[in-house]
């Protein structure tokens, strides 16, 4: 039996497992995937205190830090979460794990275009993550699906290894932050094509192109590209505790400003809560919160000190 | 005086301030940060690091503060280090006043943590770091299998030396009076605990060593006997308060004087902003102090874009 289990391996995740590990808690960290979002940076040049550190770098150090308190880590999918009377039963690959106290923190996955050819071709020129697949474009030419920061980032890193960076977009808009903004187009290989749609991604065994349709003209082209990154952003998978947890439309864990969550013994942090931003910062500090908040838990549950402050009663004054 | 209009002025320099201004430096918004004559919060008090995430092997607590400096300087925030000395929030531009001048902004992210109260002595002062410290999170693995003294008889004493008792030998808890002030429960369970030993009207008369904490001088403030005890930590657990003496009357505070936030970073003053210990009394992390001022900037070029269409 672990005082705490914490579902996801990422900033999140091992941060709240180096916290409850230096509390003195039993912790079992079990993942997909190390390093979960932080996988798809590059480098994460706003992490306070790193100049400049790349995403699974990061991660990879904070684990071996909750490591070094203790923590142990499972590489293995939850499929299964049970709310027993004095405990929660987690199953994995066909081996249950008991808990008193469980934090989510498995973060998000990213979404799919969902165009024709996107499934056939996915690992065939279709890819969710720059960080991982554009030195495989050196030379070649791809497109960037999406708008925001993370579509910045990626052609950021796109543009140091491909010959050509398509952006494409509906509007004419690009919505990433300024500062990435000006990095991105001030590169002599990127080109905004404003106003496109994409229909089908073209190819047999690996991508050649893109079928696209002019939103303004109706006119429909063809874009000869060598690869396409998915960056539309990401969904969450909550599919395990929904009927344990209170989520809210888009299936993101549902915290009180404490980081519990509507079921006693269950804590959320990181991209999958329904906090708006989306940081390894907010996360690294929502999961050394949600580890202390939940030690608090445990410890008043036994009738054992939880954490104090100076004093409890808080009156607002003007 | 010049007039110009900044977008953002952050007060305060510890992890929430500086993680502010990186992210506010990133989104363009040149932020200002008044950084105050001694920069970088409480953590340039402590030595080791052990617990910011990303840091396997550790880091100076300055060490990470410079570190936080020179990023937020490199995406073009720009640091004063002066104290901020008065604001009005009543009517915008809001006003910051730094000793003789006046700077303007459209937003305020305030991030002025909280200080630890110490006990004043000079020989504390000598070995704050080096042995005597105010945070047992913080600081308590460090003492492993040694023998320790807590200052405090409040709650948050009791809670420390009951945590560091899972660390050290031996925990001696000086209280200044007859009695504990602590909640009955707290007292009793720290009563209960064989590893903790209780001296009332006991004060600390100097702390003891040459490079490192190795002892105490006592004082029993009844009779005035004075003893030694030979002692390897000192933990000062007389409480914190917040740095917000500037804010009295310009912002909602609770009755200790904390910030009091109404919506994430967000309080009572729409476009002012609040992040760190000077609204956490609960946690007071480093790193819980960082993602609440990278969220306060976030919620601050919201607001921005909101107020200005």
């Amino acid at each position: 039996m672990y005082d705490v289990i914490i579902i996801g391996a990422g900033v999140a995740g091992f941060t709240a497992a180096l916290f409850a590990s230096r509390r003195g808690l039993k912790t079992l960290v079990i993942g997909k995937d190390v390093a979960g979002q932080a996988n798809s940076t590059d480098t994460i040049q706003n992490y306070p205190g790193l100049a400049e550190i790349g995403g699974f770098e990061l991660v990879k150090s904070i684990r071996e830090q909750a490591e070094s308190f203790g923590a142990e880590f499972i590489q293995a999918e939850v499929s299964k979460v049970r709310n027993a009377a004095d405990s929660f039963v987690l199953t994995a690959y066909n081996h249950q794990y008991k808990a008193q106290s469980l934090i989510l923190a498995y973060g998000k996955t990213p979404r799919d275009l969902g165009v024709a050819g996107e499934d056939e071709l996915k690992g065939k020129g279709v890819s969710y993550c720059a960080t991982c697949d554009a030195p495989l474009y050196k030379g070649k030419t791809v497109a960037i699906v999406g708008i925001g920061d993370v579509a910045a980032d990626a052609g950021l890193l796109c543009t140091k290894y491909a010959h050509k960076v398509y952006i494409l977009s509906k509007t004419d808009k690009f919505l990433a932050n300024a500062w990435l903004n000006k990095a991105l187009f001030k590169k002599k290989n990127v080109e905004l094509m404003p106003f496109v749609e994409i229909q089908q991604i073209l190819g047999e065994s690996q991508v050649t192109g893109m079928q696209l349709r002019n939103l303004k003209t109706g006119q429909s082209s063809k874009l000869l590209v060598d690869g396409v990154f998915v960056e539309l952003g990401y969904v969450v998978n909550s599919q395990i505790v929904e009927n344990i947890v209170k989520l809210d439309e888009q299936a993101q864990v549902m915290i009180n400003a404490d980081q519990s969550t509507s079921q006693p013994g269950i804590f959320a942090c990181g991209d999958a809560t329904n906090r708006p931003y989306k940081q390894a910062a907010i996360s690294a500090g929502e999961g050394a919160a949600a580890a202390l908040a939940c030690y608090d838990w445990l410890m008043r549950k036994t009738g054992q000190i939880g954490l104090t402050s100076d004093w409890t009663e808080i009156k607002k004054v003007k | 005086m010049s007039e110009e209009i900044k977008k953002v002025i952050i007060i305060g320099s510890g992890p929430a301030g500086l993680t502010a201004a990186i992210y506010a430096a990133r989104a363009d918004l040149k932020p200002v940060v008044i950084a105050g004559l001694t920069f970088g919060g409480q953590l340039m008090l402590t030595t080791e690091v052990e617990n910011f995430p990303g840091f396997r092997e550790g880091i100076m607590g300055p060490d990470l503060m410079n570190n936080m400096v020179a990023q937020a300087e490199r995406f073009g925030a720009e640091i004063i280090y002066e104290d901020a000395t008065a604001v009005d929030f009543s009517k915008k531009p809001f006003k910051v006043q730094v000793g003789e001048k006046q700077y303007l902004s459209e937003s305020i992210i305030i991030a002025t943590g909280a200080s630890s109260l110490w006990l004043g002595l000079p020989s504390e002062e000598k070995f704050r770091g080096k042995g005597v410290s105010s945070c047992a999170t913080c600081d308590g693995f460090f003492f492993r299998d040694k023998e320790i003294i807590v200052v405090g008889g409040g709650d948050a004493a009791m809670e420390e030396a009951l945590y560091l008792t899972k660390f050290v030998k031996k925990v001696t808890l000086l209280n200044r009076s007859e009695k504990l002030r602590a909640s009955k429960i707290m007292a009793d369970r720290a009563l209960a605990n064989p590893k903790i030993t209780i001296l009332y009207n006991t004060e600390v008369d100097e702390f003891l060593g040459t490079d490192h904490l190795t002892g105490a001088k006592l004082k029993n403030n009844v009779t005035g006997e004075i003893s030694e005890l030979a002692v390897e930590g000192a933990f000062i657990a007389i409480g914190h308060k917040p740095n917000t003496e500037i804010f009295h009357g310009k912002i909602d505070l609770d009755a200790k004087g904390y910030i009091v936030p109404t919506d994430g970073t967000k309080t009572n003053v729409n476009g002012v902003f609040v992040a760190g210990d000077v609204r956490d009394f609960r946690y007071r992390q480093a790193v819980t102090a960082a993602g609440m001022g990278c969220m306060a900037s976030l919620d601050a070029e919201k607001y921005l874009h909101m107020d200005q269409g």
